[in-house]
């Protein structure tokens, strides 16, 4: 049948009341993941960013959680797809499945670890080598409400953020400290054009349609 | 791609005409074509199925429509389902739509509730049981629960199909695409997309809009002057246009009769006179700054929006439209223009209408009010009629008159003794208003001033020509909406070069206004909340265990755990194990089976799963390798359960392997110092790696122990290697588990079974190793020409392989001279096992060549050659060996290898020299 020609934009779905020009905002969609040992507090991060909460008996993570959080800087909505892997080094091997296609990764130690520091940088090292080349990567030094019995000095960690071009904060699961703020500088940094809009599209949740694409190409070659 | 939409489109529309009664359909062709068509047919006639379109884009199509409802909890709730084509996306879909009211008279009533993409897991249910199931249907799509829909058997609206039509045409729309598959570009269904996930968000902060909407005031001056064709005049306008006390924010100007003459009208003049709006920007208020937003004009009827520039970025919407009402409708010298704007969140229209003239064309003048509402329709993105604002000004010389009530002689408005109250009563607008024939919902402020018409120009004097017009509040201005209030109506006596006079009313307007600040925290909190909908509707599924332990795994021997799962949500819910990425490419390694690897669970049910591991001839070489190759702790596997959409669960399926000779190479093997069974996983692991060219026998005990047997079988050993050899029959046995524990704890025992099992024994032993016997020499050997070019590769194989190379050959060699087994047979298995390529590729030549260059080791001819090899290499050892070269291969071989193997630790530097 017929249309009649409109001029310009949509009447799509709930637009139909709120036509509103200025408000229009850019929105995009990144697929985040969060690296480092056991126990350093990945999931209490995701917790606390996602839900608010901090459970002082978390339990260790056996797979990965897929949760969604949207926060708005300036005019775009950044919607963040978070896996949370589980950091069992016996799990190791499962990782790059989770960190592949994502355009952000948070990597995690623990202040009062300084093998959770070192375990941190080998993962730096591995997204640097095998995951996509420009995902941003943030240094998170958690665990900073127990400062007074740190191992792993700030500046340290800073310096060897710096020099490896990450993001840097330490961060408190517990007290919320820095929690929004890590994830609101690394939603800064992600470039935000149409390109990482639709990059993103196909990540997250829609991890296993991806993949059968990919595995298509892979055996078309 | 656009035949298939456009195709298909064009496919179904008979159908659906066929269910819509003709005069429906008529005025669905006439009102589609164009807006012409709009104002000129009544635009009540406007069908559901194009109040539905309105919903989508140019190129989205509605093909048809059915009416059903949902049952939410105790209630009926109405729901519009539309089948829906894309033609730029190939695509179709169905679209379920809330309906605020039944039919939908705009589209505002519509909200898109759910969006069922016609892909392939697209499935329309019907389930016919029952007596109010038989009027049940579903809809689902791919990730999805399936929706419950009923419909009616009777349906109310003529566009709507009935239930048999709407899934023929549905099913029809599906096959289609699944018939024409994709030719050059792949069947996007991208633009579904549109109407989910923003609605989603859009439909939730519309629902607290009230958390965010605050009411700011702004000043509205409407004005209207019928100019009486004066092209310019030079009067002091700004009595008309400035009369109130502070600066308006907006004024809509409005002028009739600007240019009536012949060629105007013919043409229908609808360029903005410039020179009136420059006199009107010089005349408003002078205490604001002012801006021109629009200007629309048809042919004498001109009006202006004039915007205070500090107000101007507030109005993010402007559109103009034109509705000629004078003869036939289409001539523009009566009829109406209009602005619609948005200012901040609300949405206004002014009108300038100039109606039908004369005393006696009261209905007239009715008509071409209604014929406006219903024919104007400005061209934004939501086809917005008058009625779809939040606040109408309607202002223009609507030319009601002043009635002559019987008995009273001369036209009573003439006399300046009648208050305006008393002519009022007889005024026609007001009369009509009453009566309910025009201007329904209409406000008019008190009018306080004389009748604006007719005077004679340049006096304040009725008509005194012959016609003596009675005199008549042709110039109105009225509103319509809510938080108006009017602040001055009033006509202006001095403006004197018309024959009417111009009239002005001042407005105060709450607009609906957004509070950034709030609606960015309503905004965040909405988001927020979708995110914690979506995080919390995610399946769940309870895992019994997450690590499943095997305990010691032996060699050959199959193990098997169950495990459950269960649904721990309130609906159905999948799962499947994850396939890993290449080279693994599969949810398992080779050494275990999961079954079933996909399940879907109903509420409150719990599966099994079962694992069965095997490290048997089949997956031992890679059992091994990852062993040897596992940095951290071992586990057989890690499974990776993934819930639909759901979360992604970890079973490390663990145990400790216990070696066993087969699948250890023959340096591993001539670096034990034990049985492998006084071995752990952990210390054949560091065996495995340890890479010094130390060894602490010349060839490993197993090899020997087997050659040995079967040596002392003499001809019993017939018809022991034969094609079939390689398919390991004897192993599927657990008879044959004896031989491994034979071999694996050295054992003075008898062999435990028959010189068939030996032989099988013996060729396992050679094959599963990660690497063939040859290697790294395998592609070497097979280019050489001459088997004194052979051997001289094999001298620099490690001298557990050479040894155990060297006499293997002089083994089968005395074998075949024995005629015990077929040379040719012998040869065929053994190129295979000892040249095992490590790529995949069989090659039939590859095959003949192996078999060929093992014949030229086996066979009589090349006995010297061999010996004299077999004896440099033993010779290497720089001992006593050399006058063995008279003895049979197997005797000093024996004494070779159980000298070796006597002598332990302390002399197994055999190939140290
Ligand atoms: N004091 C303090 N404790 C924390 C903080 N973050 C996490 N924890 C605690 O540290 C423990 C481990 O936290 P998890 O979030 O489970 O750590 P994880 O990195 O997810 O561990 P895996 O899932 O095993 O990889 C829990 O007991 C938390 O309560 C923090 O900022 N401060
Ligand atoms: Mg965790």
């Amino acid at each position: 049948m017929a249309t009649t020609p409109r001029s310009g934009g949509s009447a799509g779905g709930g637009t139909a009341q709120r036509p509103n020009g200025t408000s229009q905002s850019k929105s995009c969609q990144f697929k985040l993941v969060l690296l480092g040992e056991s126990a350093v507090g990945k999931s209490s991060l995701v917790l606390r960013f996602v839900k608010g909460q901090f459970h002082e008996y978390q339990e260790s993570t056996i797979g990965a959680a897929f949760l969604t959080q949207t926060i708005c800087i300036e005019d775009t909505v950044v919607k963040f797809e978070i896996w949370d892997t589980a950091g069992q080094e016996r799990y190791h091997s499962l990782a790059p499945m989770y960190y592949r296609g994502a355009q952000a990764a948070i990597v995690v130690y623990d202040i009062q670890n300084q093998d959770s520091f070192q375990r941190a940088k080998t993962w730096v090292k591995e997204l640097h080598k095998q995951a996509s080349p420009n995902i941003v990567i943030a240094l998170a030094g958690n665990k900073a409400d127990l400062s007074n019995i740190r191992v792993v000095e700030y500046e340290e960690a800073k310096q060897y953020a710096e020099e490896n071009g990450l993001l840097f904060m330490e961060t408190s699961a517990k007290t919320g400290m820095n929690v929004n703020d890590i994830f609101m500088a690394i939603a800064k940094k992600l470039p935000k054009n149409d390109g990482a809009n639709n990059q993103g599209a196909g990540a997250g949740r829609r991890l296993n349609e991806n993949e059968n694409n990919r595995q298509t190409t892979n055996c078309c070659k | 791609m656009s035949s298939l939409g456009g195709g298909a489109a064009s496919n179904s529309i008979p159908t659906i005409s066929a269910a819509v009664s003709s005069s429906s359909l008529a005025s669905k062709t006439s009102a589609s074509n164009s807006s012409d068509a709009l104002s000129s047919s009544n635009r009540q006639l406007l069908t559901t199925i194009q109040i539905v379109q309105q919903k989508f884009k140019e190129n989205e199509n509605v093909l048809s429509i059915f009416e059903a409802y949902q049952i939410i909890g105790q209630e009926h709730t109405s729901r519009i389902l539309c089948l829906v084509v894309s033609v730029a996306g190939g695509t179709y879909a169905v679209f379920s739509m809330a309906a605020s009211r039944l039919p939908p008279r705009s589209c505002s009533d519509l909200t898109i509730d759910k969006v069922f993409p016609l892909n392939e897991s697209f499935c329309m249910g019907n389930d016919r049981k029952g007596s109010i199931s038989q009027l049940q249907f579903t809809l689902k799509c791919s990730d999805e629960q399936p929706v419950k829909y009923f419909y009616y058997p009777l349906s109310s609206d003529n566009d709507v199909v009935d239930f048999d039509t709407f899934q023929a045409q549905v099913t029809s729309a599906k096959m289609s695409m699944v018939l024409s598959p994709s030719e050059s570009t792949a069947l996007s269904f991208a633009w579904v997309n549109d109407y989910r996930q923003i609605g989603e968000v859009k439909q939730e902060m519309k629902r607290r809009e009230h958390e965010y909407i605050k009411y700011k005031d702004f000043t509205i001056y409407c004005a209207t002057y019928n100019v009486n064709n004066k092209s310019y005049i030079d009067s002091p306008l700004h009595l008309w246009l400035a009369a109130s006390e502070d600066a308006p924010d907006i004024y809509a100007i409005a002028l009739q009769e600007l240019d009536t003459s012949a060629k105007a009208i013919t043409f229908s003049e609808n360029r903005p006179d410039y020179m009136w709006i420059m006199k009107m920007l010089e005349s408003v208020h002078d205490k604001g700054e002012y801006e021109e937003l629009t200007s629309v004009r048809l042919v004498g009827m001109m009006l202006t929006v004039i915007v205070k520039r500090e107000i101007r970025s507030s109005i993010t919407r402007h559109n103009v439209k034109t509705i000629a009402r004078g003869i036939l409708n289409t001539l523009g010298n009566k009829g109406g223009v209009a602005v619609s704007l948005q200012l901040n969140e609300a949405n206004l229209c002014f009108v300038n209408s100039h109606l039908a003239a004369h005393m006696g064309f009261v209905e007239a003048r009715n008509e071409d009010y209604h014929g406006i509402v219903k024919g104007l329709v400005f061209d934004d993105e939501l086809r917005r009629t008058i009625n779809d604002h939040d606040h109408i000004f309607w202002i223009g010389d609507l030319n009601y008159r002043i009635e002559e009530p019987p008995g009273l002689q001369l036209p009573v408005a003439r006399s300046t003794a009648h208050s305006a109250e008393i002519l009022l009563k007889y005024d026609q607008l007001r009369q009509e208003m009453r009566k309910g024939n025009c201007f329904e919902g209409y406000t008019e402020g008190p009018i306080n001033f004389r009748p604006t018409y007719k005077y004679d120009p340049g006096t304040d004097n009725y008509d005194s020509s012959e016609k003596q017009r009675a005199p008549a509040y042709c110039d109105r201005i009225l509103w319509k909406g809510s938080r108006i209030t009017q602040l001055a109506y009033n006509s202006v006596m001095d403006i004197r070069q018309s024959d009417h006079k111009p009239v002005y009313a001042v407005f105060r307007v709450s607009i609906k206004t957004r509070d950034d600040h709030l609606y960015k925290k309503v905004h965040e909190e909405v988001l927020k909340l979708l995110d914690k909908r979506e995080n919390e509707s995610q399946p769940q599924i309870i895992v019994e265990k997450t690590i499943i332990d095997f305990g010691m795994v032996r060699f050959n021997e199959t193990v098997v755990s169950d495990f459950t799962v269960s649904n721990a949500c309130p609906m159905q819910v999948g799962f499947e194990f994850k396939r890993k990425d290449p080279p693994l490419n599969a949810i398992c390694e080779k050494w275990l089976r999961v079954e079933p690897w996909k399940e879907k669970l109903m509420i409150d049910s719990t599966k099994s799963i079962r694992v069965k591991l095997s490290a048997n001839v089949d997956s031992i070489t890679s059992l091994l390798q990852k062993i040897r190759t596992t940095n951290w702790k071992f586990d057989f596997d890690i499974l990776i359960l993934q819930v639909e959409n759901g979360p992604h669960i970890f079973i490390t399926v663990t145990g400790e392997y216990k070696p066993s000779c087969f699948g250890l190479s023959m340096e591993t093997l001539c670096r034990t110092d034990r049985p492998l069974c006084e071995y752990d996983q952990q210390q054949i692991k560091d065996l495995m790696n340890d890479e010094s060219p130390e060894f602490r026998v010349t060839m490993p005990r197993e090899f020997f122990l087997l050659i040995d047997y079967l040596h002392k079988q003499g001809p019993k050993v017939e018809g022991a290697f034969t094609l079939d050899s390689l398919e390991f029959k004897h192993a599927r046995n657990v008879e044959f588990n004896d031989i491994r524990d034979w071999l694996d704890t050295w054992s003075n025992n008898e062999f435990p079974g028959t010189p068939q099992a030996a032989a099988e024994a013996l060729l396992m032993l050679l094959h599963l190793p990660e690497k063939p016997l040859l290697d790294p020499y395998v592609d070497d050997l097979l280019k050489t020409k001459t088997t004194a070019e052979a051997m001289e590769l094999v001298s620099l194989l490690s001298s557990p392989k050479r040894n155990v190379f060297v006499h293997l050959c002089m083994f089968l060699r005395e074998g075949i001279e024995r005629k015990y087994y077929n040379g040719m047979h012998v040869a065929t298995i053994f190129g295979r096992v000892l040249l095992r390529s490590t790529k995949k590729s069989d090659d039939y030549y590859r095959d003949i060549n192996c078999r060929e260059f093992m014949q030229r080791f086996i066979s009589n001819g090349e006995m010297s050659t061999l010996s004299s090899s077999s004896s440099s290499a033993s010779s290497a050892t720089g001992s006593h060996h050399n006058h063995h070269r008279a003895t049979t291969p197997v005797a000093k071989m024996k004494n070779s290898a159980s000298n070796a193997s006597l002598s332990g630790g302390s002399t197994a530097a055999v190939d140290s020299s």
